[in-house]
């Protein structure tokens, strides 16, 4: 798949931390901010396994005794 | 009776839903600075609500958890909650996040996230299984708690079976 371009919209708080990283010169722009915020989370967050810890809750939530 | 160490993806994802009231019966709801700091930025409404939330100062975190918190990218509030449940290991950790939920499940934590607390809310007489599964239904439109609509649909349609509503 070739390069993706897309627009997102931040909340007001989030803009405001991801212009101050970029502007302490953490990151040269926004878009290098978000590639690897991306990156990062989808390396950490398997889709599987948020399923299986959902099932998990739900059997939880039924039948747990706490 | 049963403490609780939360983690910011509940206490906001409950604040959107006004459903806060769900995590009173717990004995103790404790808090690290760290979440307080994420909660007041993103949903200061969570820590405005009645309950009796402690915010914590959290100990320096053990190897283990630091580790854990590095390989799994964690985030501060996730590091500092994690170095909470280390002092409090019987008590159930709260959070939606998957990676933290490995780290605590690497640690021996119980651990749990926001739709298990809304059904336990059934089970604690909080709230009605209609009631619920409404709450369920409006998530993506009332929350930031991200669950692919199929995987949604699915658990809807178990409750209602199970609560048969």
């Amino acid at each position: 798949m070739s390069e993706l371009k897309t627009e997102i919209s931040l909340p007001k708080r989030l803009a405001e931390d991801v212009q101050a990283q970029v502007k302490a010169g953490w990151f040269p722009d926004l878009n290098s901010l978000v590639v690897e915020a991306v990156r990062r989370y989808l390396e950490t967050h398997d889709g599987e396994l948020r399923e299986q810890f959902i099932r998990q809750d739900v059997a939880w939530g039924l039948y747990g005794d706490d | 009776m049963t403490d609780v160490v939360l983690d910011s993806g509940p206490l906001i994802h409950l604040s959107e839903l006004d459903a806060l009231d769900v995590i009173c019966d717990f004995s103790s709801l404790f808090i690290p600075e760290a979440v307080r700091d994420e909660v007041g930025r993103h949903q200061p409404a969570a820590l405005k609500h009645s309950f009796n939330l402690h915010v914590i100062s959290a100990p320096s975190p053990q190897a283990t958890i630091r580790i854990l918190a590095r390989t799994l990218s964690l985030d501060r509030g996730e590091l500092e909650a994690l170095s909470l449940m280390e002092l409090h290991p019987h008590a159930i950790f709260l959070t939606d996040d998957s990676a933290a939920r490995v780290a605590a499940d690497q640690r021996g934590f119980k651990v749990h996230g926001t739709i298990g607390i809304l059904i336990r809310a059934v089970r604690k007489g909080h709230r009605t299984g209609p009631e619920v599964i409404d709450i369920l239904r409006s998530l993506p439109r009332r929350s930031t708690l991200y669950i692919k609509p199929s995987l949604l649909n699915e658990i809807i349609s178990s409750l209602a079976n199970e609560w048969q509503v």
